[in-house]
Parts: C-alpha cells; structure tokens; sequence
C-alpha cells in the first residue's frame, strides 16, 4: 500500500520515499503463540489421556484385587471343607476304616530311638510347629491385603 | 428512514402498499391518515426487489406532494406496474374496512415502538435470565450441587469382613467367603406379577416371601428391595442371565462353616447382617466386627471413574480372627460319640466338657439334645453353660475335700455308717436318707465313702465341717457364680448362700442336691482337685489376629486357689480307686496303660416339686474325671440328661463313665498324651 499525501502549500524538498519493509514480526508471534497454544492444548490431551488410561488401569487393578480377594477365600473354604472331620470320617470309612475304641501304648527300645534320631528323621511329630506356622501365614496375608475392599 | 419515500412493492408482511392509481404512475401518495411520517416502510429489500429496479438505486429523498424524481430512462409509469400486480397476488387488501376505490393505506404498525418493545422485553428477559443464573450460581446452588454430584458421585461402604473363627489346630470353624444377593427396584420393574411368579420358582421362595415382592413390585413405592440374600453365585447369575429390568446382583459376605455343624452350640450364630446373635459370634461380637470403610468417587454413566477425580478412599479394618482353645477333630469326635450314647440310652439329652486340666482351656464342648422327632442331634443351644442340674454325688468331691482340707478326716479315718438315717421323725419334716447301695451300719474309711459313693457317711463327715465353712468351699469352687467365659445366657446356677440353708438343705448339699450347677461349672470345679487345689478358670479363645496380622495371645485364666496340694493328691489318690477299685462305682471309665481318677454321681431330677417315687423318676448320670491321674493333662465331664429309667444304664457309672473312656481314648490320640513313666493304669494298683 503506498501513502497518498495531501498536496502543501509550501513545498518542501520532497523526501525520498522508500518502500518500508514488511513488518514479519506480528506473524512471526502469532505464529509462535499459535504453535505453543497447539502444543499446550495436545499436551493437555496427552496429559488427560494418560490420566484416563491410569485411572482405567487403577479400576481394572482394584476389580483384580477385589476378585483375587474373593478367590483367596473361596480356596480356603474349600481347604477347610476338605479337612473338616466330617468329610475326613466319610472317606476314613468309605476305606473300610473305623475310629478307634482303645489305646495300646508300646514301649520302644532305646536303640530303636535313637537309630530313628541318627537317621536324622524328625520323630518329634511336632504338629504345634505346623500349626504356628500356618497362623503366620494367614497372619501375613491379612496384614497386606485384610482391609483390601 | 424518510417515509415520504414512493411506496415500494411489499416484500413482506409489514410492507405499505397503496391501491391509489396515482401509485402506479409512480407518484407519491399521500397518507390516509396523518401519519404520512411512520408509513409506509420501505426496507433495503424492497427497494432493490421492486421500487429499485424502477427508479435508481441511489433515489433522492422525495417530498410530499412532489413526483419523484426520475432518473433513470424507463418511463415512470412503468416502474410501480410490477408492484401492481403483486398487490393483487396478495391477501392483505381483506385487512382494511375501507371500501373500495377509497384511497387505503396498510399500516403494519409503529416499528420503532415495537422495536423498543421487543427489545425491552428482550432486555427484561435477559436480566431475568442473568438473574436466575445468578441465583442457582449462589444462594441457590446447594440443591443443584448435590443433585449434579449424587448423578457422579458415588459412596460405596467398604464393609469391613468379618472375623474367622480358628480351632486350635489352624482349621476355620466360622468364616465369611463371597456370596450373591439379588435385588430389585420395583419401579423398573415391568411385569411385577410375571417377574414375582418366576423369581419364586428359580429361588423357590415361599409363598410369603413371594406375595411380598408382588406386592413391592406392584406398589412401586420403593427404589430398592432385597429378593433373596446370600445365595449361590449360580442362581443368582441364572437369574441375571434373564436380563428382566430392575433386577441387579450385590456382593455380600455369607458367614458359614466350613466344618459342618461341628461346634455349632459353642460357635453360636449370626443373623443375616453379619452380627453375631448367639455364642461365641455374640460373645466376641465386638471384637469379631470390623469397622466398615467409605470410597467416594466421581464415575461416569457406566461406572467407570471418571480420571483425575480423585476418590477418597478409607480402608475397612477388618475384624480380629479367634483361634479357640477348641479342638476341631476332638470336638466332631465328642459329638459324634455322645449323639451315639444319647441315643443308645434312650436319653433325653447330653452334655460333655473336655479341658486342659493346667490351663482351663476348653478343649470341646458337645451339647447334644432328642428332637420332637426323636432324632438326636447336636443342639444350637450350649447347655453345658445354660442349663443347671442338681450335681448328685459328683459333689461328694467338694464336700469330702472340704472334710481332708480341713482336716476332720483323713482318707483313712473310718467312721461308722448306717444305711440309712431318718431326721425329723415322728414330725410333719420326717424325712429318710438312704444309700444308693444298702447295707447294714458298718464301719467306713473316707476312701470306701468316696468309692462307694455313700450319702450317709458324706453328710456325717461334712457335718463336722460346719455349715457355714462348708459353704465357703463350695462358693471357692465356683458355684453360684458365672465362669470367667461369661458364655451369652451362661447360667450362675441355684446356690443359695450356706447362712441360708434350711431343714434338709444343710444336709442334702453334701451330697449333692439343694442346688444346681451347670456343667461347666462341674468340670472346672473337679478341675481345681486335678490342678493340685488351685481353680482354674475355663478358657476359650487362646489368641486372636488383628487387622494388621499381628497374633496376639490371650491372657493366662485366673487361678485361685481352693485347697491345699495335699488335700488335692488325698483326693486323686482316692477318686483313682472310684475307677480301679473293683467295687468302684466308675470301674467302666478306665483307660489302658492310663491311670484315671473321677467320680459318678446319679442324681433324681426334681419334677413337679419332688424326686417322685421309684419308678416314676427321672435321672441326671455324670461322671467326671481326668487322666493321667498323676499329673493330669485333660479333664473331662460326662452327663446324661435322662437316660431310660427302667434300664440298668441309669447311672453314671454306666450311663456316663463308659462314654468318658471313649472320649478320653480320642483325647489321647488328637492331644497326643502319653502315660507317666511309671504309670501303667489300674493295673498298677
């Protein structure tokens, strides 16, 4: 666009008149504004993406958890189920086995005893060892995951 | 917009049009009425529509009265003709009353007023619109917030599970495991009778239970009611497999147990919430109930969680797990051997108390009762710690350790005793003491009154004690008084303070009526002797688990003691010939290789006021014991509610005595108890 000026009386030496360059500057920031603007909308989208796709996973690791939960108890229902006296008493006497009415207590040799002991065999038969045992595993199952909801 | 312009054709509803001829030569034509300023209007598209394309587009402003000036080349005439014609395609003539050939002038209406109008309107709309967001945007937001955030907003209670219920050997006896609950909003639900109809047959419900849901379903009064609680996940996904609107599935701990009904009169039960409504469920209720815990979280409309929400979230503490005392395999053993004897004897019912002689922990407790179907079955209610029963001989113990203890007799002492003794004779309160086995005055050692359970020479010997004193013992022994277990409904028992006792009473508790005892109390009073004088309180939970796994052992029962250590192995020494003297009265309670030491007792149950009359009586046969005799390990009680009277088997020595063998025999091989070195049973004396 070139200036058109009104005509003076007086005229003065007309300046030379040059072609002022185009200013690039304005673009050159509405460019870059618009470039970061681009990127802070896709960075928030990533940002909200990942956070959905976190927050999906978090549902999808609580459901597991909740399941495997419920799982741990059915298994030990059916553990228990199947060492409940009652059922041991069936299946005893479906084999032909009868409880026993007397007890014969035998005398063991002494060499006998101690033969077992050299063979390095527990003959303790320590079942309240197992059973602590067993409390403690329980015990630590619960203390990771007894208030799991 | 200068009005005085030449009217142009209408291009809408609110355009002036003129009939007058003059118009159509394109002169301007005066108003009808004086309002020649407002009429008519010309819009920017009429005039390039009509009146443009006959004059100029750039018309200078005309004045009344003067033609317009025309400065195209088209004739003047010749522009309004296309208006002419439009005007006569139009209906808008029929708006005017004028007649015809008069000059009429359509008025659409003041513009401007109208403009004004609608923009004050719009203006007042506006505001009120601004207004009332303003509002719901402050004061009145609180019902819209909450209404947005119960629509995506949702509260789950964590419930809290439920502690497990351990033997002592590590297996569950209660638990909670995962189960099913069918529910229903009756105001989805399309076809209530349809729906009513099949949920009873698929969850066979009753009748009842059926006719309720109808009635729920039909009212549609509610949003939310239960169907069927805690059943298998298979019916409940039949069920849901249907897709019948207005149904869903809940998940809900179901408390049940595992061992079958082992232990149940002990365990006791709970309802359907989860709360413990009898035994030990109610008695450690407290500690057995967690506290429930809260998720709040923002979802969706299919549930998911809606991302960067945030849910807060308050874990559940679970309730402590109980590891009883109980015994699993000991306990079913119990129970199946008294069911067994129950029923051998044609008894009405039983009760058995095996415990740790040193520590008072309750190894089992069987409660076995006959049905109205005559079925005997382990019962629900545990009547070792309700139900009371005057104790018979069984209390000779208390009454002759009172005599050792206080040293009015030794086990060797001898005194002269008569078969039978008559008070009060020749007086309305006449009344005769007998023996249980007749025989002639004859000289008794303390050890042959205990052997031969005689009532005479008890009574003869606890009457030097004195009353009062004697009393003091038996209070010391735990009567009258609930055990430390303070089992739901535990009874104290009959027992009257020894300051109280009238007539009979004085001599009657000697031997072991004149009040009543619960056969917990029975076996830890019989435990003191066993435990060398000193009683212990019976126990049963040895340790319980927290919410963070941690096991914590339960405190030592409290002791006290009773009588001295003498006076305790005086009376083991004597209680061991009960079952190995030949003539013993609990010579079937014996146990090979195994010392045992015990008393029988056989007492008339009070009917109607009295003991009836031979023939027509009804007997209580226990016995009580423990072993190894030498340094005892379990002590067990034995008691048979009603067995036949007409059988030889009414007594406790062979009524109850036989039972403990064989409930000592299983004692031994689940508790693993080896004899004392040197012990080799009975057939040492």
């Amino acid at each position: 666009m070139v200036k058109r000026t009104a005509a003076v009386a007086h005229l003065a030496p007309r300046p030379a008149l040059v072609v002022v360059p185009r200013q690039r500057r304005t673009a050159r920031l509405i460019a870059a504004g618009c470039t970061v603007v681009f990127g802070l909308m896709l960075g928030a989208a990533a940002f909200q993406t990942q956070l959905a796709r976190r927050q999906l996973s978090m549902d999808t690791l609580d459901r597991d958890i909740r399941t495997a939960h419920e799982q741990y108890d059915v298994l030990r229902r059916e553990r228990a189920e199947l060492r409940s006296p009652g059922r041991l008493s069936e299946e005893a006497a479906k084999l032909g086995m009868v409880p026993a009415t007397q007890t014969e207590f035998v005398q063991l040799d002494a060499d006998v005893v101690a033969t077992v002991q050299r063979s390095g065999a527990d003959a303790s038969g320590d079942i309240e060892a197992s059973i602590d045992e067993e409390f403690e595993q329980y015990a630590d199952v619960k203390a990771e995951a007894g208030g799991a909801p | 917009m200068d009005t005085r312009r030449r009217p142009s054709a209408p291009t809408g509803s609110s355009r002036t049009v003129t009939a007058d001829p003059r118009s159509r030569r394109g002169e301007t034509v005066a108003p009808a009425r004086s309002h020649a300023r407002r009429e008519p209007t010309v819009t920017a598209k009429s005039r390039t529509t009509s009146a443009a394309k006959a004059a100029p587009s750039k018309a200078a402003p005309t004045h009344r009265g003067h033609k317009p000036v025309n400065r195209g080349h088209q004739p003047p005439d010749r522009s309004p003709r296309p208006l002419q014609k439009r005007v006569k395609s139009t209906k808008r003539p029929k708006r005017t009353s004028q007649p015809a050939g008069i000059n009429l002038t359509f008025r659409a209406g003041d513009s401007r007023r109208r403009l004004v109008a609608v923009f004050v309107i719009s203006v007042l709309l506006f505001v009120a619109v601004v207004a009332r967001v303003a509002f719901l945007q402050t004061a009145g937001s609180d019902s819209l917030v909450a209404a947005g955030k119960a629509q995506r907003v949702s509260e789950a209670v964590l419930h809290a599970p439920r502690g497990t219920i351990f033997a002592r050997d590590g297996g569950e006896l209660v638990m909670s495991v995962p189960s099913s609950t069918l529910v229903a909003n009756p105001k989805l639900v399309t076809d209530p009778s349809g729906v009513a109809a099949l949920l009873g047959t698929m969850l066979q419900l009753t009748p009842e239970k059926q006719q309720s849901l109808l009635a729920a379903f039909t009212a549609k009064d509610k949003s939310f009611v239960y169907i069927a609680r805690q059943i298998d996940d298979d019916v409940a996904n039949s069920v849901m497999a249907l897709n019948i609107s207005g149904l869903d599935v809940l998940r809900e701990d179901k408390r049940i147990m595992p061992s079958g009904e082992v232990g149940r009169s002990l365990l006791g039960r709970t309802d359907i919430d989860g709360i413990g409504t009898a035994g030990v469920e109610l008695l450690y209720n407290e500690q057995l109930t967690g506290v429930d815990g809260e998720r709040v979280r923002e979802h969706d409309a299919k549930g998911r969680s809606i991302p960067g929400s945030g849910a807060t979230t308050t874990d559940p503490v679970p309730g402590d797990d109980l590891i009883l005392t109980v015994d699993r395999s000991l306990q079913f053993q119990v129970e199946q051997a008294l069911v067994a004897r129950v029923t051998e004897l044609s008894a009405k019912g039983g009760a058995v108390v095996v415990m740790d002689t040193a520590t008072g922990e309750i190894y089992a407790v069987a409660n076995v009762s006959r049905g109205d179907d005559g079925v005997v079955a382990v019962t629900s209610a545990n009547l070792a710690a309700v139900e009371t029963f005057e104790p018979g001989s069984v209390a000779k113990v208390f009454s002759l350790s009172a005599v050792v203890d206080t040293g009015t007799a030794t086990a060797d002492t001898v005194i002269s005793v008569p078969g039978r003794i008559v008070y009060d004779k020749g007086t309305t309160w006449e009344h005769t003491i007998n023996d249980a086995e007749p025989h002639d005055t004859q000289p008794m050692s303390l050890r042959d009154i205990i052997v031969h359970s005689s009532n005479i020479g008890t009574l003869m010997l606890t009457d030097e004690v004195g009353t009062e004193r004697f009393g003091d013992y038996l209070e010391s022994f735990g009567f009258g008084q609930k055990t430390a277990l303070d089992f739901p409904d535990e009874s104290a028992g009959i027992y009257k303070p020894a300051s109280e006792w009238e007539g009979t009473e004085k001599q009657s508790h000697s031997y072991g009526y004149g009040y009543s005892v619960t056969a917990l109390q029975l076996a830890a009073a019989v435990n003191t002797v066993a435990n060398g004088g000193v009683y212990v309180a019976p126990k049963l939970v040895t340790a319980t688990i927290g919410a963070d796994g941690e096991v914590t052992d339960t405190a030592a029962s409290a002791t006290h003691t009773v009588i001295q250590p003498s006076t305790a192995a005086t009376m083991t020494d004597m209680m061991k010939d009960v079952v190995c003297d030949p003539h013993g009265t609990g010579k079937d309670a014996r146990i090979p290789d195994i010392s045992v030491a015990g008393k029988t007792g056989t007492a008339y149950k009070a009917q109607n006021g009295s003991y009836g009359e031979a023939g027509s009586r009804a007997y209580r046969a226990s016995f009580v014991g423990f072993f190894p005799a030498d340094a005892p390990k379990v002590t067990i009680l034995v008691t048979i509610d009603e067995p036949d009277p007409t059988s030889n088997d009414r007594f406790g020595g062979k009524a109850a005595a036989p039972l403990f063998a064989t409930i000592a025999t299983a004692a031994i091989h689940e508790l693993q108890i080896t004899p004392n070195p040197g012990d080799t049973g009975c057939s040492a004396g």
